[in-house]
């Protein structure tokens, strides 16, 4: 059953890796997208980064202000107690507010360099002792110098901080929309790529169902009918010789005036003719022989065999690369083939015939034109007088194979026949597994 | 009626029901008697050297062994050993080949019921007895060329399917050596094409299905 089931589902090399280019190029796609998102995230994690040390040290640089204000201030009102009660507090929330800064850049990405905050962490706390110191030995013109001398040059340090802080954001700005702008073209891309290939992968995979199908039971077909064939012969006709054997010798019991025993004689004739019939048929199931060669090549030769002195020739165009038809196909394009090139030597006596043989991606298609007398419209109609022109049984290969025939002629005119089979059924599987068309039946016996 | 010893019959095929059928019809002749039945032709020639019957009525298609090498046996064994075939297909070629074997007799089975008793009756008297139909099958390619082993050799390639450069290959002639053969197969069979001529070969029996 294993093995079954995987002869089943046998898609062949190229298809098997079809499909696993298919499934890797959608797995490709629906990755590339979720990539996108995390350039996103990541530009968005840069932005949020860079506002917040913004504002850590737009407040710091805030709290410094306040600080110089207010040390100013009190160098004017010259009351050094007031350094101790007001400028102490100011100077432990800026080491705060500095820390806080400090830690926005040490959690988050920057690519801004956070050295000027070491300034007011160590120098701050200092410069303010000396000031102090100076402060309670009454020296404010030393005290006034200093404060300008000392905390202007660390405002500058932070304000340059800040601008090329600002720098950044405006950069990252810039190039999160720039970002955002491509990622966008390329969602849109890619969504509609994979939502394509997605597509393809369903129709390349109904079609090779569908193909898979047709084979299989092109398949099951010549098996059935080799098994009805060899069947038919074995226990059938043999079986129902005996029996008539049987029937005779019992009618041979009654006596001869009996009218029973004519009929049953009558009836029994009758029966052997019935099973001479159905032996013939049962022979003519398999007996094509086709050529393993390909069709263009098989026809020349059927031309050279019935024209060998050349009246007539046969020119045949080939179109699109030849690919090797499924065995069935093989047979019944071949025999369908002969049979026109024999109506067109023979009934048509045409003097050119023209094969062309088109191995279309979507169809393979033949078509065998010659100028030969043609076919009168009723014939035609008719589907070939009984035993000419074989059209009936042209049209029954036709259609066991699921293909169309079409036939133009006139009085006159020549006769043109196109015989189309969908890709899917003609085209052998590159699995190349397929039923033996040639089994056999048993011979006589 | 009843003279002398009945006609002693040894009937081979490998199909019981036709046996049977053939039993039913010898069972109604009061001067003829089925001493034995064979399914192949290894069992004809043990029963054949058992019961010595006096008329074996032979199939040629079976398994195991053929009822034309049987029949090669049992002539070689017992040269007086009269045998009439029975097939299921006509064939002048298939008959020849059991007549040179030592055929003395040829029947097609759906002419059993007709012709069993008579042609029984007939080889047991010493003559051959061979269908009208066959007769003239015979007849008419009387004065044919016979294939040769070899064109049989490509004819039966040509049957398979095959193209003349993979024939070329498998009996490891040439190109045109098979293209000779072809030519002559053709004229020899008088037939059309190659088709043509594996379908009148399949009817002359000088190839099998």
């Amino acid at each position: 059953m294993k093995f079954l089931l995987a002869n089943y589902f046998n898609a062949g090399r190229s298809l098997t890796l079809t499909f696993a280019f298919l499934i890797a190029l959608i797995l490709g796609g629906n990755g590339l997208v979720i990539w996108q998102f995390r350039v996103v995230n990541r530009q968005t994690d840069r932005l949020t980064g860079v506002s917040q040390q913004l504002l850590a040290v737009q407040q710091l640089q805030e709290q410094l202000f306040t600080l110089h204000g207010r040390l100013d201030e009190i160098a004017h009102s010259r009351d050094a107690s007031r350094l101790v009660t007001e400028a102490q507090p100011l100077l432990g929330s800026l080491l705060e507010q500095t820390q806080r800064t400090r830690n926005t850049f040490t959690y988050l990405p920057s690519e801004i360099s956070a050295d000027s905050l070491d300034a007011i962490d160590v120098t701050l706390p200092r410069q303010l002792q000396g000031i102090t110191a100076l402060a309670k030995s009454g020296d404010w013109e030393a005290v006034n110098l200093r404060l300008d001398n000392q905390l202007k040059p660390m405002e500058a340090q932070i304000s340059a901080l800040v601008s090329s802080i600002n720098n950044a954001v405006n950069t990252h700005m810039t190039q999160a929309v720039a970002t955002m702008e491509s990622l966008q073209s390329r969602i849109l891309l890619i969504v509609p790529i994979t939502t394509i290939l997605t597509f393809l992968l369903a129709a390349f995979f109904g079609w090779s169902t569908a193909r898979r199908i047709i084979e299989l039971r092109i398949d099951e077909r010549i098996q059935e009918r080799t098994r009805i064939a060899r069947e038919l012969h074995d226990t059938l006709l043999q079986d129902v010789q005996g029996l008539i054997l049987k029937i005779d010798a019992i009618a041979k019991r009654m006596p001869k005036a009996d009218p029973a025993r004519e009929d049953i004689e009558k009836t029994l004739d009758y029966a052997d003719h019935v099973l001479a019939e159905g032996r013939d048929r049962i022979r003519s199931l398999r007996t094509v022989a086709v050529p393993d060669s390909e069709l263009p090549a098989a026809f020349q030769q059927i031309a050279e065999e019935l024209s060998p002195d050349r009246t007539a020739t046969l020119k045949t165009v080939v179109e699109g690369s030849v690919q090797r038809l499924h065995p069935v196909i093989h047979e019944e394009c071949y025999s369908i083939g002969r049979e026109a090139i024999i109506n067109a030597l023979k009934h048509s006596e045409g003097r050119n015939i023209e094969v062309e043989i088109i191995y279309d991606d979507w169809e393979f298609r033949l078509r065998i034109r010659d100028d030969g007398r043609g076919i009168n419209a009723d014939v035609l109609e008719k589907g070939g007088r009984a035993g000419h022109w074989g059209l009936q049984g042209m049209r029954e290969r036709a259609h066991r194979i699921g293909a169309q025939l079409e036939v133009w002629s006139g009085s006159g005119t020549g006769t043109e026949v196109e015989l189309t089979v969908p890709a899917a059924a003609a085209y052998k599987s590159p699995s190349g597994k397929s039923a033996d068309s040639r089994s056999r039946i048993p011979a006589a016996g | 009626m009843i003279q002398g010893n009945p006609i002693r019959i040894l009937t081979v095929d490998d199909h019981p029901v036709l046996r049977e059928g053939i039993a039913a019809i010898l069972a109604t002749e009061a001067d003829m008697s089925l001493v034995a039945e064979a399914g192949n032709g290894h069992e004809a020639i043990e029963q054949f050297r058992t019961h010595r019957p006096d008329i074996t009525l032979m199939d040629l298609q079976m398994p195991v062994m053929s009822g034309g090498e049987a029949i090669l046996a049992i002539r070689r064994e017992f040269p007086d050993a009269r045998i009439i075939v029975l097939t299921t297909y006509s064939g002048d070629v298939q008959a020849e080949r059991a007549l040179k074997a030592g055929a003395c007799g040829y029947l097609l089975k759906n002419m059993l019921r007709k012709e069993l008793v008579e042609t029984i009756r007939v080889v047991q008297s010493g003559r051959k007895r061979i269908p009208p139909e066959i007769a003239v099958e015979l007849a008419e390619h009387h004065a044919d060329d016979a294939l040769t082993e070899r064109e049989i050799g490509v004819l039966r390639q040509v049957a398979s399917g095959n193209a003349n450069k993979i024939i070329a290959d498998n009996l490891q002639i040439s190109e045109e050596t098979v293209k000779a053969h072809m030519k002559k197969i053709l004229s020899k069979l008088d037939a059309n094409d190659r088709t043509h001529a594996v379908a009148i070969a399949l009817k002359r029996g000088i190839i099998e299905l």
